[in-house]
């Protein structure tokens, strides 16, 4: 009990079953593609301030943050097989300057899993953030030899309600720091 | 009395409240890293003091990562890979393993985890993330944790040999590199 207390942090925990597609283009890995995010699929939190008006998450203090992230992805073609099939998933730091994955995953397809479901997992990132930033989820190009025109986030037919998209991130220390970005 | 009691009870959980800080160590670098074509061989990825991101369970120092106190601890570690080469025949594969070991070079070398990719035809000069993932393991004080590569001996394909390609980098649209992340299990 004493170390529950002890550790009971600041956090936010995000978990939805819906479907979004997207476009992804060769090319074009500067643009981020956000996930749409649900007030009423927020199951826990304790970190950002959110209202009705709220459109962006908003670090609330500098500190050490931990990021886990799960994305449930299809990229829905048959272009991949021999080619090349390189997509990056992550939670982005959001700043007047600065658009930029904090934590994140590549992940490489090909012919075996171009039109199926993945579980692509951002396992446990320590990043130092400064309040005022935004973050949020998304995913975008990598490295891609045709464009994804039907590629998302969802569950298959038979199984509806599975996880398409969780997040947790979680204040783990109060410590002032100093990292340039992730 | 017994409001005392309960305010001093108060005072002490709010004050450890205040100083909560999660016993975890993490570490990413910030450099790429160039990849010897031996097949076979355990590759070591070397990190810096400054690829120290946040500290709390262990000392690091000549490039090693040594824990602090006997435990259960919960390790990850992650990689991104691109082998930098072509590749001649849709048939080629080429099959990297990550792993994170426990004192790495000494009689008590033992795996924690592991995770590997294989690269095939058309992807092999695309980036691929090597992800280990979170595992609960016992370390004793002193143990240090290594994060290393290996080239597994079915792959037909070689690695970009060239000594200034550096095969564990960004991957396109993103920063990453490589980190180890470990936490102490409470």
């Amino acid at each position: 009990m004493f170390c529950n207390f002890a550790y009971s942090q600041q956090q936010f925990y995000y978990t939805t079953s819906d479907h979004q597609s997207f476009r992804l283009r060769p090319g074009t890995e500067k643009t981020f593609h956000y996930i749409n995010l649900d007030r009423s699929q927020i199951v826990t939190n304790s970190l950002f301030t959110i209202d009705n008006s709220t459109k962006k998450l908003i670090i609330p203090e500098n500190g050490f943050y931990e990021i886990t992230a799960t994305f449930h992805f299809n990229p829905h073609t048959s272009t991949i097989k021999n080619n090349r099939g390189g997509v990056n998933f992550g939670i982005v730091q959001i700043s007047e300057n600065l658009e930029q994955y904090v934590a994140a995953t590549r992940k490489s397809f090909n012919g075996d899993n171009q039109d199926g479901f993945s579980v692509i997992k951002i396992y446990p990132t320590i990043i130092y953030l400064q309040a005022g930033v935004a973050v949020a989820p998304a995913i975008n190009s990598g490295l891609m030899g045709n464009v994804l025109l039907g590629c998302e986030i969802g569950c298959e037919k038979r199984n509806k309600n599975c996880t398409s998209f969780e997040w947790y991130i979680k204040l783990i220390s109060k410590e002032d720091a100093y990292q340039k970005y992730y | 009395m017994r409001i005392k009691n309960i305010i001093k009870l108060v005072l002490f959980f709010t004050t450890l409240n205040g100083f909560a800080q999660e016993p975890s160590f993490y570490i990413r670098s910030l450099r790429s890293i160039h990849i010897e074509n031996k097949p076979s061989v355990i590759q070591e990825i070397k990190f810096n003091d400054v690829d120290v991101v946040y500290n709390k369970i262990a000392q690091f120092y000549d490039h090693k990562t040594i824990i602090s106190a006997p435990g259960n601890y919960e390790i990850s570690g992650f990689a991104n890979i691109n082998p930098g080469v072509m590749g001649n025949n849709i048939k080629d594969s080429l099959k990297i393993e990550l792993l994170l070991i426990k004192n790495h070079q000494t009689a008590d070398e033992t795996v924690l985890g592991s995770a590997y990719f294989t690269y095939s035809y058309g992807n092999f000069d695309v980036a691929a993330g090597l992800h280990i993932e979170p595992k609960i393991v016992y370390l004793n004080a002193d143990d240090k944790v290594s994060l290393c590569v290996k080239i597994l001996p079915e792959s037909t394909v070689e690695i970009n040999k060239n000594p200034k390609y550096h095969h564990i980098n960004k991957p396109t649209g993103m920063e990453q590199i490589a980190g180890v992340r470990i936490a102490k299990v409470l």
